[in-house]
């Protein structure tokens, strides 16, 4: 059972957009925060690669490449899902809805480390 | 001629009908005599022959790239491979789609791995050298441990190397001759026909790869005659014509006319209408079984009757097109790997790719293309590969996308890549008897071998052009000479 005092709000849901993410700051963490079609999902935005922001990125069909090297990663695992660059996901963060209010948890899980397979 | 001809010619009115801009089949013109000769096996399999097709042909035509829909917003970017060649398709910064080698100009690194992002930069992870998105070098990290760069980096000498791109249909085509001849010219006649389409309006809503084990010239020998519906197809027969269907070749390119709507003269009783015939008249063509009431043969005059009725309110360019186009499937193939099979509301585009360096494989891109309503959201689709040996059920590798019985003719086609490939290598296999509705796989060999002698040159300043249109006659591709 998780506390609700570690979860901070980040946006109304009706916020998010239906393709794409936004950024936001959950303590000292840039977070990218989604909505897909399965739920609400948040990974650092920070390649796990070379540190880069994944801001600019391309978002597509729940995953979000690196604008630096074009690492793909699952944006609902935080997995990577091709390139041979690094094996390491992106650290994720829980996130619960309740009554139009997005929250992400304040400390972020460990990343998976593998290829994800299709 | 076949019995669905002879009944579209009974009805038909010519001269009532409007000049269209893609050339009706009908009346069919007779097939040429291109000659009686065996077909090698050693083609399939010979690397030497592999070789000369890289540097003759691959290396010189025109070739299906990407979607310029992929490539909306400045920075976005599409990784494509053909044979040892992988290729970056990006919208620039200034706006402009660009098309380049991927290949790091320092040491040779693949500069991007990923098949699609956006990006500001590429960047290479060796040692991260960059590149603005028109290709022009950003920066070499540390230039000054290079004495080559003592009097400056030559940044004109560093871009990424470029290979030629040109839009048509809303793709993105490449060509790794710089110097070839326009886009344009190398579709000819019957890119004009197929404009009628309006492809730059189609949607992508699914992309799969097929690895297969077999040459790529055996899958577009595959897809290129009708003749094996009977056989090959049992399902086919029961709502459409393959079995005798007029085949044009036009310059070094071809097209057939696949009837729709209808059910084939090798089949027995073609007036019932069927739970199979019903359900793929009605998902195929948009008439339902309970509003018609003639019989399954015919149904595509119903569908010619319905289609003009609503063609000034509908967004599809029934208009702008001839009777054929609007019931039955218009198959064009363009020289040396790219298929449109159309309909006006929906097409499936198949693309062939040798692999990089074993001539008993290629890859089979199978693209589903979809006219919605203008204002649609662009679909999201994702590109699977099915890498050889994963056998996959092919009806449930399209769910949603394809009808699966129409996967399944596809698994059909597919499951003779192996068996074909082993074959032409046996010692008793002679070489390939072809009839007149397999003509068009003679005429794409024989134009294979013009390429590889030397008798055609696709650069723009070439005297020896390939024919781009016009019929070709009895004697073939050379007959005029």
């Amino acid at each position: 059972m998780t506390d609700a005092g570690e979860f901070e709000r980040v946006a109304q849901i009706d916020e998010l957009p239906d393709r794409g993410f936004v950024r936001v700051a959950v303590g000292e963490h840039s977070v990218l925060v989604a909505k897909l079609d399965d739920g609400v999902y948040a990974t650092e935005n920070q390649c796990s690669h070379a540190n880069s922001a994944l801001e600019d990125g391309r978002f597509r069909l729940g995953r979000i490449s690196c604008p630096l090297h074009g690492l793909i990663f699952d944006f609902r695992t935080g997995q990577v899902m091709g390139g041979s660059l690094t094996l390491v996901g992106l650290r994720t963060f829980d996130t619960r809805v309740d009554d139009g209010q997005v929250y992400v948890r304040r400390e972020p899980n460990e990343p998976r480390v593998g290829i994800m397979k299709r | 001629m076949a019995k669905i001809e002879a009944e579209i010619l009974r009805r038909r009115a010519p001269a009532d009908e409007p000049e269209y801009q893609a050339k009706p089949f009908l009346p069919r013109k007779p097939i040429p005599n291109i000659g009686l000769e065996r077909v090698d096996g050693e083609r399939f399999y010979s690397e030497a022959f592999m070789a000369e097709e890289w540097e003759k042909i691959w290396t010189k035509t025109w070739q299906i790239g990407v979607r310029e829909s992929d490539l909306e917003e400045p920075g976005s970017f599409q990784t494509h491979s053909l044979g040892k060649e992988n290729f970056i398709f990006v919208r620039g910064h200034d706006g402009e789609i660009r098309g380049f080698y991927n290949v790091c100009q320092h040491r040779g690194n693949q500069l991007c791995t990923a098949e699609f992002g956006k990006t500001r930069a590429f960047t290479c992870p060796f040692h991260g050298w960059q590149w603005h998105t028109d290709g022009s070098l950003k920066q070499v990290a540390d230039p000054q441990f290079f004495r080559q760069f003592d009097g400056g980096v030559p940044e004109d000498e560093l871009g990424l190397e470029p290979v030629r791109v040109a839009f048509w249909g809303g793709w993105v085509w490449f060509n790794m001759n710089p110097n070839a001849m326009s886009l344009e010219s190398y579709l000819g006649e019957l890119g004009t026909h197929l404009e009628t389409y309006d492809f730059s309006e189609y949607q992508l809503v699914d992309y799969q790869t097929f690895e297969w084990g077999g040459n790529w010239k055996h899958a577009v020998d595959a897809f290129n005659e009708s003749y094996h519906f009977t056989a090959l197809h049992p399902d086919m027969v029961q709502f459409g014509e393959g079995h005798d269907i007029p085949i044009e070749l036009v310059g070094i390119h071809s097209r057939m006319l696949n009837f729709g709507g209808t059910v084939s003269e090798v089949v027995e009783e073609r007036e019932e209408m069927t739970p199979l015939r019903a359900r793929m008249m009605e998902t195929r063509l948009g008439i339902g079984a309970d509003e018609y009431k003639g019989s399954a043969s015919d149904v595509h005059f119903a569908v010619v009757e319905h289609k003009r009725a609503i063609q000034d309110t509908t967004h599809h360019p029934y208009r702008k097109m001839n009777d054929e186009q609007l019931a039955h499937q218009y198959h064009y193939t363009f020289f040396p790997a790219a298929t449109f099979t159309q309909k006006p509301e929906a097409g499936n585009v198949f693309r062939y790719r040798p692999h990089p360096t074993d001539p008993n494989r290629c890859y089979y891109d199978f693209f589903i293309l979809v006219r919605n309503p203008p204002g649609t959201p662009l679909p999201e689709y994702e590109h699977r590969v099915h890498a050889h040996g994963d056998a996959p059920v092919y009806a449930e590798a399209f769910e949603g996308t394809f009808d699966p019985i129409l996967a399944n003719v596809l698994q059909q086609d597919g499951s003779n890549m192996e068996t074909m490939q082993r074959g032409v290598k046996s010692a008793a296999f002679k070489g390939m008897i072809l009839c007149d509705q397999e003509v068009r796989l003679r005429h794409f060999h024989q134009t294979i071998d013009r390429f590889i002698d030397g008798t055609f040159s696709c650069d723009a300043a070439a005297p020896n052009q390939p024919p781009t249109s016009g019929l070709v006659q009895d004697g073939g591709l050379l007959a005029d000479d």
